[in-house]
């Protein structure tokens, strides 16, 4: 496949970012490891993709590289990544080094990121308001004036109470659902047209978890922003994502609408998935169906389909020895197996 | 209580437990506050039954679970315990020394695998360290590790490995054999497969419910995950801000939960359903748990609580028995509340 950039076809007008067979690994003492093999997704304006997957499947290093935050011993394929703020302005981002000032202009401007545990992401020497500020500040060349009335505005519209209080507030001040608030304030603080939201509830309640998800379906509403929200909870993303991919170690095993992924899915690892976890208000079944094995660790990767050796359905002989294709569904749907479309009925 | 009272199918009796711990606040820190993590709390644990414990964190789930394996002091209450020779110890204020024998029969499962087992002991010294500090010998370790690993689905061979070589569930799995050396009666998991992925959970959950059957173990189950709780166990005890506030079996109390704090809880888990999103959040929970060493007067609930009036702010409601359930609310008998189920 032709990854390079200047030859691939334009982006349609309302594609904010494109993934073409990205490719990470990292060179560690133990040998070189492919954590991303040949990811290729896209994100429509003001949509939300949810990418599922267990740990070690390579969901936030893929973002990472769309962030160009790669870590230094990264070694990248030749896979673009292309992003649009807007129609008919499109930037390259592959290639691009983490201090390239295109994308250090990008970024926390057009594409900001919110994290797992806000304590490690916000900075703990600094109030609240000033890391906004210095953000507004960075991309926006107006007065400090400005820049705290625009925090405070921020602060407010993520609910916190006593928004201009808050702003002189330290990170250890504060509780975890507001810690995460207000690092949603601060990655929108430039009204970005992409959100990359890396696992932003899995360390909370589930009522947190519930407060902050209608926080960001609101927000998302109101400020038409496009979101790729990393998670591994199925519930989570039928309730925020438009759309859903699954990857299973540094491959997109199946994507599609989240109502085909949750109703009709395509690939056997989606469907395990649906079929282990424990339904609230299910009829009670003596054993949760799990999937055999663990996750394989990523030196030791197995040819062929990267699942076959935790798949019911493998054929020991094709799905060992050949990658399978991506084979197209209606809908925009697509699993990556060499038996898709022909496995047997689920019950849903 | 006295010991003799406590019902045949009993385990473990909970009664009245309390704890307080002495926090300092302030600036400063000189002013002294007491954080009341567990207050009158009681149950019973039936034998070879899964009791769940659920709450958001600082409810005081996990401050239980240490008291009953009398990792903590009590503040107050009283702690039965139903022994293998079928006698009953009251073990609230036991010394130390009095309670090693009964320790051999109560046991704990943790959170995080990575931390729980230290990277420089063999998987033998690991799960053989309880079984030296009661006295066997090297014989009988090595021979009682070889089966347990096998109990837990690791292969004996393995019993030289560290637990670097293990992925996260392997090591949970490693936690449990710990757990089983001594042939407990009682295991208290807290939070035992929250930090695992879901397929694994799935398998480690299937493990310890077969462990169950072979062995006729009894469980106290701490989770916040409530589809995990609702499978696992067959009692369940809501926790706020250090009390019950709702107590009996899975199935009924999720299916018509009789507490708002159990509806509010329930509403708020994300279901893996798409189509449930249109109405799935109605009325989702505001603000957050409040700080322990000062708790809101009257019903401790009631400034999250959409049910809640005058009464409510001044004056605490008891736990009451209501059609077999416990519940700590002034309205549970007019409030029709929605649970989850077909």
């Amino acid at each position: 496949m032709d990854n390079d950039p200047m030859t691939l076809p334009a982006m349609p007008a309302e594609r904010l970012l494109e993934l073409q067979n990205v490719k990470v690994a990292f060179d560690t003492r133990e040998g070189r490891v492919t954590a991303v093999n040949g990811v290729s997704y896209h994100v429509n304006r003001g949509e939300v993709l949810g990418i599922v997957g267990e740990s070690g499947s390579g969901k936030s290093v893929t973002v990472r590289a769309i962030m160009r935050l790669l870590a230094r011993n990264a070694v990248e394929g030749d896979g673009a990544i292309r992003f649009s703020p807007q129609t008919g302005e499109e930037i390259t981002l592959s290639g691009l080094t983490k201090d390239n000032a295109r994308m250090r202009a990008l970024r926390g401007d057009r594409i900001a990121m919110i994290f797992q545990e806000p304590m490690t992401a916000l900075s703990p020497v600094h109030s609240i308001g000033t890391q906004i500020m210095r953000t507004v500040m960075l991309h926006r060349r107006c007065s400090r004036a400005a820049a705290r009335a625009r925090a405070a505005e921020l602060l407010g519209k993520v609910q916190l109470p006593f928004p201009e209080q808050m702003l002189d507030r330290f990170a250890h001040q504060m509780s975890g659902g507001m810690r995460q608030r207000a690092m949603i304030a601060l990655a929108l603080a430039c009204d970005p047209a992409l959100l990359i939201a890396d696992e932003p509830t899995t360390a909370l309640d589930v009522t947190t978890e519930a407060q902050i998800l209608e926080l960001l379906k609101s927000l998302q509403q109101e400020m038409g922003m496009a979101i790729i929200f990393i998670t591994h909870n199925f519930g989570v993303v039928a309730d925020i994502a438009d759309r859903v991919s699954v990857m299973y170690l540094g491959r997109i095993v199946e994507t599609g609408a989240v109502d085909d992924i949750f109703y009709n899915p395509q690939h056997p690892y989606t469907r395990a998935l649906l079929q282990s976890i424990p339904r609230l208000g299910q009829e009670k079944v003596r054993r949760l169906r799990s999937i055999r094995g663990s996750v394989p660790d990523p030196y030791h990767v197995p040819g062929g389909c990267p699942f076959h050796t935790r798949c019911d359905h493998a054929d020991p002989v094709l799905c060992a020895a050949k990658v399978p294709p991506l084979v197209p569904f209606a809908g925009g749907q697509s699993a990556l197996c060499h038996f898709a479309g022909r496995l047997p009925e689920t019950s849903p | 209580m006295t010991p003799n009272e406590l019902p045949d199918d009993v385990l473990f009796s909970v009664r009245n437990l309390t704890k307080h711990f002495p926090v300092r606040g302030g600036r400063g820190g000189h002013e002294k506050r007491i954080l009341r993590a567990v207050e009158d709390v009681s149950f019973d644990i039936r034998k070879g039954e899964t009791f769940g414990l659920v709450g958001e964190s600082g409810s005081g789930k996990s401050t239980v679970a240490r008291l009953l394996l009398r990792a903590h002091v009590l503040t107050g209450g009283q702690l039965l315990f139903r022994r293998g020779d079928g006698s009953v110890a009251d073990i609230s204020a036991m010394s130390d020394r009095g309670l090693r024998p009964i320790r051999r029969e109560m046991q704990m499962i943790f959170q995080d695998p990575y931390s729980s087992l230290n990277p420089r002991m063999t998987l033998l010294d690991l799960i053989g360290e309880p079984m030296v500090v009661h006295g066997y010998s090297r014989d009988q370790i090595a021979r009682r590790v070889a089966e347990l690993l096998s109990y837990v689905g690791l292969r004996p061979e393995y019993a030289m490995r560290y637990p670097h070589a293990f992925s996260g569930g392997q090591r949970q799995r490693i936690g449990i054999a710990r757990a089983l050396a001594l042939s407990p009666a009682f295991i208290a998991a807290d939070e035992a497969v929250s930090a695992l992925d879901v397929s694994v959970a799935a398998q480690n959950i299937n493990l310890m419910q077969d462990l169950q059957e072979k062995f006729h173990l009894t469980y106290l189950f701490i989770t916040h995950d409530l589809g995990m709780v609702e499978h696992i166990s067959d009692r369940i005890a809501v926790m706020y801000l250090g009390r019950i506030v709702e107590l009996g079996s899975t199935g009924e109390m999720f299916a018509r939960p009789m507490h708002p704090y159990t509806e509010a809880l329930l509403r708020a888990v994300p279901q893996p359903d798409p189509r449930k999103r249109s109405h799935q959040r109605r009325g989702a929970l505001k603000g957050e748990v409040p700080d322990a060493t000062d708790p809101p007067p009257g019903c401790a609930f009631h400034p999250r609580c959409p049910y809640a009036t005058a009464r409510c702010a001044a004056e605490p409601p008891a736990l009451r028995v209501i059609a077999g359930r416990q519940v700590r609310c002034h309205y549970a008998e007019t409030l029709t509340l929605e649970g989850v189920g077909a």
